[in-house]
């Protein structure tokens, strides 16, 4: 009996361990509190208030840090507003996101979706642990439906959402909550910088490095078309914009077939060194300090060409005099 | 899958545990192959493909170890090819896997192949343990000691997922028993939780010291030739931290798992670092492994040394090694052979060959010591004892330069940066300097006044063997207590949420 009884209480510390981190996560206490730089967005992006812009951009870490709304208006693409996240997830983030600034803030004319080719993609094609920030988005923002969602998807993420909890909570540096007044302050855009001296993706990186990447395969075709028909049934456009890879990356013809039809203006591969030498896995999409200036200037392009056209109030003709 | 992850600890070991105490009700046998057709799954989730090269390396030694076993005594010569033809199978499916490709790639290198041989063979994991383990089996099956002959018990034998990977090397005599016993199959709570309280010191040894250690070791054999006096001591103590306690961790865990099976391992880590010379170090230090060559090379080597000598009318007692010729024959020479092969055991590169002739060179000269040094000299002080410790550790870190280093032109770049003559990268390259040698120091005071998790639940047969009183804290024991049971837990969640970034277990890799 005294075997039994030393049992069950480890596994009862153990279990409440992890309950206990979890329901932080769920407070506003974890937000408060994280030292990860990449928790700014998931704890705060979702409680932007007062805004007001005709553009409202929506996407994944390439918009947040490679897309200024600064930069967007002097290149004459008007006003923006960066709901850029982190990590991958296409699925149901974006409306959960969206209907909660549509709700806090006043009306844009038209949403772009601003992803990078692989993480327009659904949610059950998520590897893990990039699925980190979506959980500590939906731990803190999601409804419990959306929470139930997420662990059917991603069963793991019980298991594993809580030590990323705690390493957010015991990590050093500046809280994320201390980058909450640049973002306001941006429009929604965190300078990929402020964390630290970013190094430019050297000219020669091989291609060869990419090979391992999954196919750029769009598999939610049926989710962007339900999106944009959601959102026009409320009066609101959604545009697909695919965010610029770099040269080094030799499959920008592969990117540009599989998001034919579904992303509005043809994928970009731009020169190394506007992006960033930060990611293992070959996921050169984040700007170096060039990038973010010519990324954002490429989007203020498309909003002119494309969105601005489509969005225009009906000029009123004055009668024949 | 690693001992150390959600996937095992989450996932595979309750269902593990749950569905064969569930299948002991319906009897032995459904239970033994639940825990088969489990190992199966353990192994294959690294790569299916090599569940394959189990099943025929289990199937090949089953098969002639049944052939040897039918044969009667007359049929000696027969029952000696059939072993050699048995072990033959092993080394060369061992060959192909492990030496193979390094070997050409070895003498491309040194311009002694006309061609280097690309490849993209992987070495299998845990095929060094499951090979050795099979070889024993083929040579007891011929001496007649292997008498167990069931296949379940066989395969539960080598299959058996806590030893699989990476040992400890177990033994048919002291396992198949086990495995063929009723009682084994029976759910006791005590089983659970001393296994539980092993398999939480396994983990947090694992998680909490060798890990974050490892980091630092890391990052100074990232770089051996580039580091100051002080960035390489850092980095070489570092690494002997790691090792121990990644090493003994995993065979914390490995135990501590068996037993929440009913099944009880042999030990393979008694507190090496408190050994004060190299004989008792590695009487310490992978016990199974040292056991292994013991029984299986160095005593056939020595008998065949003392037999040749018998016949030639030379004495073959303990007072014939004080003669020099003798002790070069019965000692030395079945030290430096056994030790060799140990050496490249652990991988196929010059620096672990050098790494066994340290240790055979280490071996002599402590046998030497022991049998010409002079009767006076006997007794031994603290001093002296402590004396001794340091010594065998000073010995144990030199070897460990080799056993660590990718290539021996590392080993002695780590050595001439340790002489002061490598390049400029300070103490804190490596590491925060005050953090990791306090860690350094925490993982000395607990490998030489800690009792091991052996000791502390010395009182519930943690080991197949007699277990020794610690030095230190003799009243420290482990029992099922409210107080237990709080610090395990907190401890367990500590190491269970720190687990993310764990590395793979240093052993894995032979």
């Amino acid at each position: 009996m005294r075997h039994a009884r030393f049992v069950i209480i480890i596994l009862a510390i153990c279990l409440g361990g992890y309950a206990a981190l979890l329901a932080l996560g769920r407070s506003s206490v974890y937000c408060s509190r994280s030292k990860s730089f990449f928790d700014t967005a998931p704890c705060f992006q979702a409680e932007t208030r007062g805004q007001k812009a005709d553009i409202l951009l929506v996407g994944d870490s390439s918009l947040l840090y490679g897309i200024s709304p600064a930069e967007v208006a002097s290149a004459g693409g008007g006003s923006t507003y960066n709901l850029g996240m982190v990590g991958p997830s296409f699925g149901f983030r974006p409306r959960n996101l969206i209907d909660r600034y549509l709700a806090r803030n006043a009306r844009p004319k038209a949403i772009i979706l601003y992803f990078a080719p692989w993480h327009l993609i659904s949610d059950r094609k998520i590897a893990d642990p990039q699925w980190a920030p979506l959980g500590v988005y939906l731990l803190r923002h999601g409804s419990a439906g959306d929470l139930l969602r997420f662990v059917s998807i991603n069963p793991a993420a019980l298991v594993e959402l809580p030590p990323i909890l705690l390493t957010g909570l015991t990590s050093s540096g500046r809280k994320a909550s201390a980058y909450r007044g640049d973002l306001v302050r941006n429009r929604g855009y965190l300078d990929y910088n402020a964390r630290g001296k970013v190094k430019p993706l050297p000219a020669n990186c091989s291609p060869a490095s990419y090979e391992r990447r999954d196919p750029y395969a769009v598999d939610n075709r049926a989710e962007v078309a339900a999106l944009r028909a959601h959102y026009a049934r409320l009066g609101l456009p959604v545009f697909v914009y695919v965010a610029p890879i770099a040269t080094c990356d030799a499959r920008i013809d592969e990117v540009r077939r599989a998001y034919a039809g579904v992303s509005d203006a043809v994928p970009q591969a731009l020169p190394n060194p506007f992006f960033a030498d930060d990611s293992k896995r070959a996921e050169h999409v984040h700007p170096s300090p060039a990038g973010a200036s010519e990324f954002s200037r490429r989007l203020a392009d498309f909003i002119k060409t494309v969105v601005q056209p489509k969005t225009a109030e009906p000029k009123v003709i004055p009668p024949a005099s | 899958m690693i001992f150390s992850s959600d996937p095992f600890i989450f996932l595979f070991l309750p269902i593990a545990v749950l569905g064969y105490y569930g299948l002991a009700l319906l009897g032995r046998a459904w239970a033994a192959a639940w825990l088969v057709v489990m190992s199966f799954v353990f192994y294959g989730y690294w790569n299916p493909s090599y569940v394959l090269l189990l099943v025929g390396s289990i199937a090949w030694n089953y098969s002639v170890g049944a052939l040897i076993f039918a044969q009667d005594d007359t049929r000696e010569r027969r029952k000696f090819l059939l072993l050699w033809l048995g072990i033959a199978g092993n080394l060369a499916l061992l060959g192909y896997y492990k030496y193979l490709f390094p070997l050409i790639g070895f003498l491309a290198a040194h311009h002694l192949a006309p061609v280097s041989w690309e490849t993209h063979v992987f070495l299998p994991l845990g095929i060094s343990f499951f090979t050795f383990t099979q070889i024993g089996f083929l040579v007891d099956s011929y001496d007649g000691k292997a008498r167990e002959r069931d296949l379940l018990s066989y395969m539960l034998f080598v299959t058996f997922f806590p030893h699989l990977i990476a040992g400890p090397i177990l033994h048919n005599r002291e396992m198949m028993p086990q495995f063929s016993n009723r009682e084994t199959y029976t759910l006791k709570s005590e089983n659970i939780a001393v296994g539980l309280f092993i398999f939480a010191v396994g983990l947090s040894k694992k998680v909490l010291l060798a890990d974050p250690l490892g980091f630092v070791a890391d990052r100074g054999w990232s770089h051996p030739a580039d580091l100051t006096p002080g960035a390489a001591v850092l980095t070489v103590l570092s690494y002997a931290m790691q090792l121990y306690f990644d090493f003994s961790g995993y065979s914390d865990m490995a135990i501590g798992i068996a037993r929440m099976f009913g099944v009880v391992f042999p030990a393979n880590f008694n507190s090496p670092y408190r050994a004060s010379s190299i004989v008792e170090f590695w009487s310490r230090w992978h016990m199974t492994l040292t056991r292994y060559l013991t029984l299986y090379l160095y005593n056939p080597i020595a008998m065949r040394v003392s037999r040749r000598r018998v016949a030639r009318g030379l004495a073959v007692s303990k007072k014939a090694t004080r003669n020099l010729p003798a002790f070069a024959g019965l000692i030395v020479w079945p030290t430096f052979f056994t030790m060799t092969l140990a050496g490249i055991w652990h991988g196929a590169g010059l620096q672990f060959l050098i790494f066994g002739l340290l240790h055979a060179f280490y071996l002599s000269v402590n046998h030497a010591w022991r049998i010409f040094r002079p009767t006076s000299s006997g007794q031994s002080g603290s001093l002296a004892i402590g004396a001794s410790v340091a010594l065998t550790f000073c010995c144990v870190l030199l070897g460990q330069i080799f056993f660590r280093a990718g290539s021996t032109s590392d080993a002695f770049a780590m050595l001439a940066s340790l002489a002061g003559q490598g390049g400029g990268a300070p103490a804190a390259s490596v590491g925060g300097v005050a953090s990791t040698s306090a860690r350094i120091i925490g993982c000395a005071l607990i490998c030489l006044l800690m009792p091991n998790s052996q000791q502390l639940t010395r009182d519930w047969r943690p080991i197949l063997e007699q277990v020794t009183e610690p030095p230190f804290f003799a009243r420290l024991k482990w029992r099922p207590s409210l107080v237990w049971a709080v610090v395990t837990g907190c401890v367990m969640l500590t190491a269970l949420l720190r687990m993310s970034d764990t590395s793979r277990f240093l052993y894995f890799q032979f």
